[in-house]
């Protein structure tokens, strides 16, 4: 393996202001696919409280990639339990962004990578993430990561 | 969100603010679609500037949806007529700027902003109608081929390096 000069670390307080606009970016681009994804439009102010909450949270699993200092992407996940299932612990990513300059670096990949040893050393065997049905970008990028279709959501207006 | 209540117009001075912000969204989702399209980093004052030209250019039609409970500008269409100059038919309406807002979307807005397009576009002298957006925009290519659209031209590029 070469250095790609990525560095995939927990995020600090530091970090939070890029983590923002990230965060923003994320939800920005999502709402394109599916109007009930539509953001609030003080949604950057609300972002930077989500990017403060993401640091030092044992709930959640945020990593974010780092390139010369640079914050160039981000996941989020947690982890979901079901006493029912044999695989009782599933771990679902709820936000993956890269930005646009940064794509086709093996970024994504890379967080993912993260995230995945990192839930290993709990014993969780499965990672699945979700996003808009219609995000065809989305689509394309965890099949060629090796994700399948795995659940499905519908929804409708009441 | 119904489109009940909106209105299709042409645009004016005082929705300046809100239709830069729906062309600077349109351009941030390009970029997104593909990195060839970043936006530059004043990218609030260079479309403050396009849309104040393209208010001022007859050769521009800017129509604005309204909804005209809270006065919110629910999406744009913008388009330029262009001389063809070598074919038949001469006049053609060039679709540059296309954006609905996202809450207002599945409602057929985007449907109607196009039709009415049309109307303005004869009024204008057009024969047919285009519409240019990023390669990778397969929004924009299902909701074209819907309505009937079919490849005309093809743009490509390299870097020069």
């Amino acid at each position: 393996m070469y250095d790609t000069g990525i560095v995939i670390r927990r995020p600090t307080k530091n970090d939070i202001l890029p983590l923002s606009e990230l965060v923003y970016r994320f939800y920005a681009f999502n709402e394109e696919f599916d109007s009930s994804w539509a953001i609030v439009s003080n949604a950057k102010e609300i972002a930077t409280k989500i990017a403060e909450s993401m640091i030092n949270n044992t709930n959640i699993n945020v990593f974010v990639a780092d390139y010369d200092n640079v914050l160039s992407g981000y996941i989020k996940s947690v982890t979901n339990e079901n006493p029912l299932l044999i695989n009782n612990k599933i771990e679902i990513i709820k936000e993956l962004y890269v930005k646009p300059q940064m794509r086709r670096t093996g970024i994504a990949s890379m967080l993912i990578q993260k995230l995945s040893e990192e839930i290993s050393k709990s014993g969780i065997k499965y990672i699945a993430v979700e996003f808009p049905v219609q995000n065809w970008i989305a689509t394309d990028l965890y099949k060629k990561l090796g994700f399948r279709p795995y659940s499905t959501t519908y929804i409708k207006e009441v | 969100m119904s489109i009940e209540r909106i209105n299709i117009r042409e645009i004016n001075e005082n929705d300046l603010n809100q239709v830069v912000e729906l062309i600077v969204r349109l351009k941030s989702v390009n970029e997104e679609l593909d990195a060839n399209f970043k936006v530059v980093n004043n990218i609030y004052d260079v479309v403050t500037n396009y849309v104040k030209e393209s208010i001022n250019n007859d050769k521009v039609v800017l129509l604005v949806a309204e909804d005209e409970i809270d006065k919110t500008i629910a999406g744009i269409i913008r388009f330029i007529i262009i001389d063809r100059l070598f074919y038949e038919p001469r006049i053609k309406a060039e679709i540059t700027d296309f954006y609905v807002k996202p809450i207002y979307r599945r409602k057929k807005l985007g449907v109607t902003l196009l039709q009415k397009a049309i109307e303005y576009a004869k009024l204008k002298g057009a024969g047919i109608i285009t519409a240019i957006y990023p390669a990778g925009n397969d929004i924009a290519d299902n909701f074209y081929d819907k309505q009937g659209f079919i490849p005309l031209n093809k743009e490509k590029y390299k870097t020069c390096i």
